[in-house]
Order: structure tokens, then C-alpha cells, then sequence
């Protein structure tokens, strides 16, 4: 038995470069339930990172009790994380949503009946159609929902409303990860898999602190660097994180920076002429360009802008320079930073031009953060179009259209479907009067809340909320619509490495919440939704159905699923796409032939300025000539937008912690996750605390020209001149619904309304703030947690540790 | 050659004005904001450009209408768009596009100082224009794309 709160990552099983994985089957169970007391198992994958860790339910008694890890999937042979090992207790918390709110005349939610509730949906929807035409709605979604669900939405929002404004959360997530994959590539799709991490001899994790945000990927990459042949490590982030602890180059720039560290190791890398030439000549385009571009970022240069050695810059470009296969990751230390999809698209620079890519060990994981932010990103209800089909072009459009058998003028597509922010700022200027939103809690998770709360507290805007819980953002709502979760419904989703696993029901839901999918159905009945022919539109009614609707879609496309079926997926665990009709074997990765899906015919995006964000049209794209090359686009450095000044001295980045996952709805409902950080913190760097006269533990206020919080400060091996706070803690556990001066907390108070040209993902990585000690903590240490990037330097007094209810069972290669 | 590079001094002045009229009347739209300030601080390397053309074909003794006069009077205030209304979309749309068309003028301008460049065998100014017209083309670009996002918004409504 293994504590797996003190110990995350579980019991190391060592393997060599080119070997096996070794299985290690987590099994975790309800204190008092024995492996022989459970009734079923039954096959899901987890939910609570990008990783999609195939695993099995234990059912007693119709109440889930446990999860076990499944040995045959290739995501995770047999691991689970903390998060899955105990997060499924959410399920069963008490203060499930169990039906259906309705905001009454006083004021105040009231629970009601779906009759009740959807009648009020369907009268203010229908009305406000009326009134002002299908951009008067807005549907933000979620990384949370099955395809099934995704796909439904889809298709009611753009086939049958109409209207354009539709986008996923994944915008704070994934959308750069999509957008660079896109510039680089002609289309989505993750090249790499994480059988690379097996092959690679050198692994680059730039901002992507996986140990925490995917830790059984981590578990992955230790379990090789414990290993025969181990792979070198290069690590970019501004904390001491976990991986940075292992790496043999660890960089930690100033926040803001990264596109000029990016563009110094291109630089060293060419001027070394350390690139395969022949690759770079033979399949890509626009080298000659991004030569030129980063020929003026030297080593020196990006070393002063980014406050660290210049010598370190050359150590780290040596290392990818020496690569045989090298593997690169990032996550939303890039996504979430200034220059989000610039930078991220040189990280496929460095691969294009080492011509590591499409081999074994060789490739590119940019990652999602989110376990279905990939199926939003494919069906379309993010700011893409289904299919990965190109909105500006009229041939993918109608092949949408006479698949859902409605006028292609039906379908809006005069631009691409409305990012997040731009649809909270039509909420904000009154043009957007209908919000529905689903899985997803904007009251905390979008910057600069009080502006959020403003927005959604107003009374012109109709507000929707679909979720299981009654969370920040559904006490401002109209109407809150009870969902099914995770276990209490079927479907399928896709990890950030396309492997796609079936969740099968295991559960019944709790009183009269229903499965995301049902919902959106029972709005389109009611509103009369119908295709050219008078036909219920959308045509499904079953989970397997709008799969099969799913995988027509996709079919021809780069994402084709229309070689699977449920049973497929029964009979597997976890299959990868393309899996087009008649296939029999997956493919490990994109591009083994370096065809690169940049046809103008069949792209799914044509690009843009990545300075400005202007789109390309057809005769832009055609007159880059790509025709099945990858492009390589520069980019220039620019400052962010909020630097460090006299009143707000200092840089403030938000993040995760291991044991949370987005606002807690989930992970704060299972004690162990909750005990091992149960409340909000700083981290402040040693030599900053000293300077302020702050000790670990002492109470402090971070405060930005948007606002403020107050939080016990910990001290850790972050940079100088950098502040820390995870953005999962809100209000819903505390008295107030909002928050007054003193006991504000979440990260995103702080945060700035500003967002990548090109991705459109908000900022969270940059913002100015000042820091000042409110009280002392009289000795006691910080609430944050001591086994991770959190940890503080030297001795820690009080271990993160988990106790009785936190032991799992670990069984490694067959032995227990 | 010196009226042509005075005009296109000219034009990119308006543009400057242009810019950041925009990005102080649309505070609340973010990107605008951000992107204005961006390009206004580009146009201003490239008048720089223009003025150092300008010095070697004689007409900077003449410096009327004075960009840099223009440049350091104090901005007129201007009617901000405000956080709730819904009308502010409308205004945006009249300054993206207006933004646009004057960018399709100074674009003009540079593309006919090159074909002077050209005529002349000016390798200091051909340089210039070729490095400065794309830096043109990005503002119109970015005014295109961002004024057809923005006007179904407004025109969209039913009457």
C-alpha cells in the first residue's frame, strides 16, 4: 500500500529507452471494500487532466466505489494520479445539484422541475430569436462534456440557431495548442504520441510543468530517466518545479518572455548550423524568413530580456542540438503567456528544423488541459469548425450543410465561430442577451472577475447554467439545469495524444440531473429545431447514434473516427485516431510520411499575423505555396503589454497544484485532494520575501490595478521578482458568494483582460502587482502542498502526507 | 519625389491619428486597444523612414503640415465608447472601417514611392519601401478582418 497524496507518482518501475512501460495496476477502493465485494466494473477513463487514463469503476450496490487502473491501455499500463484515485467521491457528494433552479421574483434560485425550467429557457431563447436573431445567443462550453454531447451542441448551434457565438473554455486551455498546430501544420491533430516518451533520447518541457498538470505522464518520464539510456532533460519555467529538479538544463525567464528565448535557441541552432538541411529544404516552407528573423536574437540579446545567462541559453541550445530524437512538449507556461501562439509555433520551428518529427521519439506534444478539450476542438464547438473544416472555405461548409441537411447560409461562417472574451464583451455592450453556459465556472476561471461578475449579474442578460454543481457562476444565473457527470452517462472523449476511450455508465445519476446531451435535446425539441426536410434537427436521440452522427462527419478529415465503433471501443482500451473505415491497426503518429495537411483545398485554417492576428485568405495561403509542406513562421519579440513598474513591482503568473483540478468543483469534494491543499497561497521567491520582511506563513495581500487577494505566503525556489497563486480556489466554500476586500482569493481578481492575437487565449502568466505582509502567521506554514512545485526550499517542517484513506493499492508486474 | 514622400508623410499621419483615436474611444474592446497602440507605435518607425528620405530630396526645410506637430499637440478628447451600450459597436465598426480605407491610402502612397525608388535607382529607399509596405499591409489586414468580425454584430439584428 502506497500513500498517493505523499507520494503522487507512486512506486518507480524503471524501464530503458526503446523498452516497455512497465505495468502498475492503482487500484484505490472505499475504506472497508475488498476487490472480491464489488458487483461490476466498468471501463471509462478518467477525467481529471488531458491525459485520459484508461481505468475501470467499481460498482456496489449501484454506488460507485473505487477506480482501478487499466494495464492494457497504452495511456497510462495500469497508473492512476491522485486526482483519479480519489476524485470519482465527487460524484456522490451531497450537495449535488439534484434538480432543476429557477431564479425567482424575490430574487433567490428555487428548485423546480425540467418542465418548469426549460419552458423558461425556451420562452426567453424563442423571444430574444425573434427579437434580435441568432446573435442575441452565445453557448460557452466546456473541455468537460463526451462528443456525443459536443457533437449535439454543435449542430443546434450552428445547424438549427445559427448562431455564431460559440466557444469552449478550452480558449483558456488548449486554443493555442490548436491555433500553432494549425500555423505550422494546415490543420489540428497531435503529431507526437506518448510512446515518443519511450524513443526520445532528449525531452524539452517548455512551461509545462507535467509533473503536476499530467502526472502520469510525469510517472512516464521518470520511470525513463530512472531507466538504462536516460533521456537529457531541458526544462523552461519560472519555478522550481518537480521536473525542473530532475533537468539537466533548467531555464527560468521572466515571465513574458519566451518568444525571445525561443527565438535565441533557433538562433544558436542555425548560426551553428547545427539543423538538417536536407529535411528543412525537402518539407517545409519559409526558412530563408525565420532565419532572418531570429539572426538578431543572440544568446546576449535574449538573455538580457529574459533575466537569465546567456551561457545557459547556449547550454540548452547544445542540448538540442546534440538530439537523436527529441521530444518537445508545452503547456500554458507558453498558452498562457504573452505571445502565446508565436512562441508555441517555434517550438514546432525547433523540431522542423532538427527534422525530428514523425519518427519514433522525434515529435511535438502540444498539449491540451483538459480530458475532452480535443473532442471540442474537433466537433466544433470552440472557435473551429467540425471536422477540422476551414470556415472560410465554401466546399467544407456545404459538405457541413448537406450532412445536416440544412442551407448552407443556415450555418454562420462569416468568420470564425466568437472566442470567450469577445463573446463576454458582447455580453457586456448588450448585443449577446442569452448565455448558456455549460461545465465551466467563468465567475472564477476568466481574468479580471470583477468584470465577469458584472457581466453576468446583469439583468438584460438571460444567464443558462448547466452543471453539476452550484458554483460561483450558477448562483448568477437565471436558471441552473442539473447535469449529469462523469460515470452517470456513456460517451467517448479524446486525450491530448488522440487515443480515444468509452465511458460507459456505471452509475445512476443523482435525483433529476440528466446527461449533458439529453439536455441540449430537450431544447431542441422544444424549440422546433428542424432541417430542410422538417426533420428533428439534430436527427439522434442515443449516445451511439450521435457517435455514429460524429463519425460521418469526420470521415475524409484529419480527426476520422469512422472506422470505430462502440464496440470497437468496448473491445480495447483506448484507440487512437485517424481510424478511418476499414482500418484495422492505429497510427503511434501524424506525419511518418512528412505529408503535412497544408493543401488549400483541404487545410483547416489559412493562417494569420501572428503579431496582429489578421487572418490570411485563400490567395495569402496559396502564395506561401505550402502544398503539403509545414511552414515555419517568425515572429518578433514585443514586451507584454503589463511590465513590473513603481507601484506594481512585481510579475504575477497563476497555475495549478497537482491536487486540484479547474475551480474544485470536483477535487475539493474528495478529502484527500482537499486536505492536501485545502486552502489558497502565494509563493514568493527567498530574497523577495526578505526584502518585504515576509516569513513563510505570514499573511499577504498581492494586489494589480484590477484588484486584490489575501493569501499565507509561501516561500519557494521561484524566480526573483515573481509571484505565484493557483487560480483554483473561488468562493463556493466560504460564506459570502463574493467576495469583500479582506477575503477575496482567487487568482483571477488580479488577472488582465488581454488575450493572444491569434489564439485569443487570456493572459494569465503576466500581470503587475505589488505584495505587502498583512499579519504575521506566527510560525505556522502555508496551506501548499510540500511534494511539488510548492515545495519550500531545505527541511520541510510538515510533509504533505495523505493517511489511511489515501493508501492504494500498487501492483507492479504482477506483484502486490 | 519630395511631394510624393510629403503625401505619404501626410497619410501616415492621419493613420496615426486614426490609430489612436480608435484605441482611446474603444477602451473596452481589448484587442483594439492593444493593437492600436502596437501599430501606432510602428507607423511612427516608419515616419521616421520617410522623414530621412525626405532630408536627402530637400523638403525638410518644409515640414508643414508638420507630422510632429501633429504628434505632440494634446489629443482631443474623444466621446469614449461606454462598457454597456450596445451602440458602441456600431461606432466600431465606422472607425475600423475608416481605419481600413486609410490604411489602403498610405499603402498607395508607399507602393508609388516605390515605383519613384524604382525609376530613380534609389537602393535606400527601395529598401525602405520594401521593408515598410508589409508593415502596411498588416494594419489594413488587421483592420479587415477585425471590422468583418465586428459588423454582423450590428447588422445582423432584425429591423
Amino acid at each position: 500500500m502506497v500513500d498517493r497524496v505523499a507520494e503522487p507518482w507512486g512506486t518507480p518501475s524503471p524501464f530503458a529507452r526503446q523498452g516497455r512501460w512497465p505495468a502498475r495496476v492503482d487500484l484505490h477502493l472505499h475504506q472497508g471494500i475488498e476487490p472480491q465485494d464489488v458487483d461490476r466494473w466498468v471501463k471509462s477513463a478518467c477525467v481529471l487532466c488531458s491525459n485520459g487514463c484508461g481505468l475501470d469503476i467499481a460498482v456496489k450496490d449501484g454506488q460507485m466505489v473505487g477506480v482501478r487502473g487499466r494495464a492494457d491501455d497504452h495511456v497510462n499500463r495500469g497508473r492512476l494520479g491522485p486526482k483519479g484515485l480519489f476524485g470519482w467521491q465527487a460524484n456522490a457528494s451531497p450537495d449535488r445539484l439534484v434538480a432543476p433552479l429557477i431564479r425567482g421574483e424575490d430574487g433567490e434560485l428555487h428548485a423546480t422541475d425540467w418542465e418548469t425550467a426549460m419552458s423558461r429557457v425556451v420562452e426567453r431563447s424563442s423571444a430574444l430569436l425573434q427579437e434580435s436573431g441568432p446573435s442575441s445567443h452565445a453557448f460557452y462550453n466546456s473541455g468537460q462534456l463526451f462528443i456525443e454531447g459536443y457533437y449535439t451542441l454543435a449542430l443546434i448551434t450552428k445547424g438549427g440557431i445559427g448562431t455564431i457565438h460559440t466557444d469552449g473554455n478550452t480558449r483558456l486551455c488548449t486554443a493555442t495548442a490548436g491555433q500553432a498546430l494549425k500555423e505550422t501544420f494546415g490543420c489540428d491533430g497531435q503529431p507526437a504520441s506518448y510512446a515518443d516518451i519511450d524513443h526520445a533520447d532528449t525531452i524539452m518541457l517548455f512551461g509545462h510543468n507535467v509533473a503536476e498538470t499530467q502526472s502520469v505522464l510525469w510517472a512516464r518520464i521518470r520511470d525513463r530517466l530512472d531507466g538504462a539510456n536516460p533521456p537529457r532533460l531541458l526544462v523552461v519555467d519560472p519555478r522550481a518545479t518537480v521536473p525542473a529538479m530532475r533537468a539537466e538544463v533548467h531555464l527560468a525567464p521572466r515571465s513574458g518572455t519566451n518568444l525571445a528565448l525561443l527565438n535565441a535557441l533557433l538562433n544558436v541552432l542555425i548560426a551553428q548550423d547545427r539543423i538538417d538541411r536536407a529535411f528543412v529544404e525537402a518539407h517545409t516552407v519559409g526558412f530563408e524568413e525565420l532565419a532572418e528573423q531570429v539572426a538578431s536574437m543572440t544568446p546576449e540579446r535574449a538573455a538580457e530580456i529574459c533575466d537569465i545567462e546567456a551561457d545557459d541559453i547556449r547550454r540548452a541550445a547544445d542540448l538540442l542540438g546534440d538530439a537523436k530524437a527529441l521530444l518537445s512538449t508545452c503547456l500554458q507556461g507558453v498558452y498562457q503567456s504573452h505571445q502565446a501562439t508565436a512562441a508555441a509555433i517555434q517550438v514546432n520551428n525547433i523540431n522542423l528544423l532538427l527534422g525530428m518529427i514523425g519518427r519514433p521519439g522525434c515529435g511535438v506534444l502540444q498539449m491540451n488541459g483538459q480530458p475532452t478539450a480535443q473532442n471540442t476542438r474537433e466537433t466544433g464547438v470552440d472557435g473551429d469548425m467540425p471536422g477540422f473544416r476551414n470556415w472560410q472555405n465554401e466546399a467544407h461548409m456545404k459538405e457541413l450543410a448537406d450532412l445536416w441537411n440544412v442551407d448552407a447560409l443556415k450555418i454562420p461562417h462569416w468568420g470564425p465561430p466568437t472566442h470567450a472574451m469577445e463573446i463576454f464583451r458582447y455580453a457586456e455592450e448588450g448585443s449577446v442577451r442569452f448565455l448558456w453556459i455549460i461545465a465551466t465556472n467563468p465567475a472564477v476561471s476568466l481574468p479580471e472577475l470583477d468584470r465577469i461578475r458584472r457581466i453576468l449579474a446583469q439583468e438584460r442578460l438571460f444567464v443558462v447554467v448547466q452543471d453539476p454543481f452550484l458554483t460561483e457562476t450558477a448562483r448568477l444565473a437565471d436558471v441552473v439545469l442539473p447535469a449529469a457527470i462523469w460515470g452517470e452517462k456513456t460517451g467517448t472523449f479524446t486525450n491530448a495524444e488522440r487515443t480515444v476511450h468509452l465511458s460507459e455508465k456505471a452509475v445512476e445519476p443523482p435525483g433529476q440531473a440528466r446527461p449533458d446531451m439529453d439536455i441540449f435535446l430537450d431544447y431542441a425539441r422544444r424549440m422546433k429545431l428542424t432541417d430542410k426536410d422538417g426533420q428533428p434537427l439534430p436527427p439522434w436521440s442515443t449516445p451511439e447514434e450521435a457517435f455514429e452522427a460524429w463519425k460521418a462527419c469526420s470521415a475524409g478529415r484529419p480527426c476520422d473516427y469512422s472506422g470505430m465503433s462502440y464496440d470497437l471501443l468496448r473491445s480495447r482500451s483506448g484507440v487512437r485516431w485517424p481510424y478511418p473505415a476499414g482500418a484495422t491497426e492505429e497510427k503511434e503518429r501524424l506525419y511518418e510520411d512528412f505529408a503535412f495537411p497544408t493543401d488549400p483545398s483541404y487545410c483547416e485554417d489559412f493562417g494569420h499575423d501572428l503579431v496582429t492576428g489578421a487572418t490570411f485568405e485563400e490567395k495569402d495561403f496559396k502564395a506561401v505555396g505550402a502544398n503539403g509542406k509545414a511552414i515555419l513562421k517568425p515572429a518578433a519579440y514585443a514586451p507584454a503589454p503589463e511590465t513590473p513598474n513603481d507601484d506594481y513591482p512585481y510579475l504575477f503568473t497563476t497555475g495549478r497544484t497537482l491536487f486540484h483540478f479547474h475551480t474544485r468543483t470536483k477535487t475539493a469534494r474528495a478529502r484527500q485532494l482537499d486536505r492536501a491543499a485545502p486552502d489558497v497561497w502565494v509563493e514568493l521567491a527567498p530574497e523577495d520575501a526578505s526584502r518585504e520582511g515576509i516569513e513563510e506563513g505570514d499573511l499577504v495581500e498581492v494586489a494589480s490595478a484590477r484588484g486584490s487577494i489575501r493569501a499565507p505566503a509561501r516561500l519557494t525556489g521561484s524566480r526573483r521578482g515573481v509571484i505565484f497563486a493557483p487560480f483554483h480556489y473561488g468562493y463556493w466554500d466560504r460564506a459570502a458568494d463574493s467576495p469583500g476586500t479582506n477575503d477575496a482569493r482567487a487568482a483571477n481578481e488580479l488577472t488582465i483582460t488581454r488575450w493572444d492575437p491569434v489564439s485569443k487565449q487570456p493572459m494569465f502568466k503576466v500581470a503587475a502587482v505589488s505584495l505587502s505582509k498583512i499579519a504575521s502567521g506566527d510560525g505556522r506554514a502555508a496551506p501548499a502542498p510540500t511534494n511539488t512545485a510548492s515545495a519550500p526550499p531545505g527541511r520541510v517542517s510538515v510533509p504533505t502526507v495523505g493517511g489511511p484513506d489515501s493508501e492504494v493499492v500498487e501492483t507492479l508486474d504482477g506483484l502486490t | 519625389m519630395a511631394q510624393a514622400l510629403q503625401d505619404t508623410m501626410d497619410a501616415e499621419t492621419s493613420l496615426i491619428h486614426e490609430l489612436r483615436r480608435a484605441g482611446d474611444r474603444h477602451v473596452v474592446d481589448h484587442d483594439v486597444v492593444s493593437t492600436c497602440q502596437y501599430l501606432a507605435e510602428r507607423t511612427k518607425v516608419r515616419l521616421v523612414a520617410l522623414e530621412n528620405a525626405l532630408d536627402r530630396y530637400g523638403g525638410a526645410s518644409d515640414p508643414s503640415p508638420g507630422w510632429d506637430t501633429l504628434l505632440s499637440a494634446p489629443r482631443k478628447a474623444v466621446a469614449k465608447a461606454r462598457v454597456g451600450d450596445p451602440d458602441a459597436a456600431v461606432g466600431l465598426v465606422e472607425d475600423l472601417r475608416s481605419l481600413y480605407l486609410r490604411a489602403q491610402e498610405v499603402f498607395l502612397d508607399w507602393s508609388l514611392l516605390k515605383q519613384g525608388a524604382m525609376a530613380l535607382r534609389d537602393e535606400a529607399l527601395l529598401g525602405a519601401t520594401k521593408e515598410n509596405i508589409p508593415e502596411v499591409e498588416r494594419v489594413s489586414r488587421w483592420a479587415k478582418t477585425r471590422v468583418k468580425l465586428a459588423a454582423p454584430q450590428v447588422l445582423g439584428r432584425p429591423e
